[in-house]
């Protein structure tokens, strides 16, 4: 996800409306029930006080929920995201990520990421790719999926303490 | 009863000769939470590209060579 131009004046709602524009035209000619599903991914995502706030005005973590409630407002069947974790701190991450898991209960996530462990927790399987695709069907991370990579890994989560493994295998 | 919205079968992509991704063999259910872990940045790139192309397709499959992908 970019974060693009925060200065532009534009509300939080529109910024959630405008995912509509593709098959809606100008939010100006949206009509109620258009309206009535942005406060209701407004609340999902826990937005509900900075829905008339601009971008400016919010953190980070914020921005990021703001753009997630712009991608999935046209309710999609698959949900593609780009390192979903940059940008945002610690504690805003594990919300992100919870959001994320609500949202799974009705459109399939797919996330692309270099860092490994922070996603794992979240996620139900995953692929490793090395020019080819390894795909695992738990979460679980094994030393001999790692080798998939062929290079030394930065950050794994084990359990909850991060560290950093820098071992050649 | 999961529904597989995407499923690629030996997709390859390459620059010319220098291949990127190869074989690639993967399938999209509607219940998946998929982390997908690459080791660059070029090859993130790729790989969301491939999976936004092939997302963007019409309802349908085809076959490219010996590839084959469906579009559900």
């Amino acid at each position: 996800m970019s974060t693009g131009d925060n200065s532009f004046p534009v509300t939080v709602k529109d910024v959630i409306l405008s995912g509509l524009m593709m098959r809606k035209g100008l939010i100006s000619g949206m009509k109620l029930p258009d309206k009535k599903k942005a406060s209701q991914v407004i609340e999902e995502l826990g937005l509900t006080e900075l829905s008339g706030s601009s971008l400016s005005e919010l953190s980070g973590g914020q921005i990021q929920r703001v753009l997630l409630g712009r991608a999935v407002i046209g309710d999609p069947r698959l949900l593609l995201l780009d390192e979903p974790g940059n940008f945002v701190d610690a504690n805003f991450e594990a919300d992100f990520y919870e959001k994320l898991r609500l949202l799974n209960k009705r459109m399939a996530v797919m996330m692309v990421s270099h860092d490994i462990g922070t996603i794992s927790a979240y996620i139900k399987s995953f692929a490793c790719v090395n020019r080819h695709l390894h795909y695992h069907s738990s979460s679980e991370i094994t030393n001999e999926e790692l080798m998939a990579y062929g290079c030394p890994i930065q950050l794994i989560t084990h359990g909850e303490v991060p560290h950093t493994v820098l071992k050649k295998h | 009863m999961s529904v597989c919205l995407l499923e690629m079968k030996s997709v390859s992509v390459a620059y010319g000769n220098n291949i990127v991704l190869q074989d690639i063999d993967l399938k999209v259910y509607d219940n998946d939470f998929i982390g997908v872990m690459v080791r660059t940045e070029v090859e993130k790139q790729h790989c969301l590209k491939l999976f936004l192309d092939l997302s963007n397709l019409s309802k349908e499959s085809f076959s490219v060579r010996s590839s084959s992908i469906t579009i559900i």
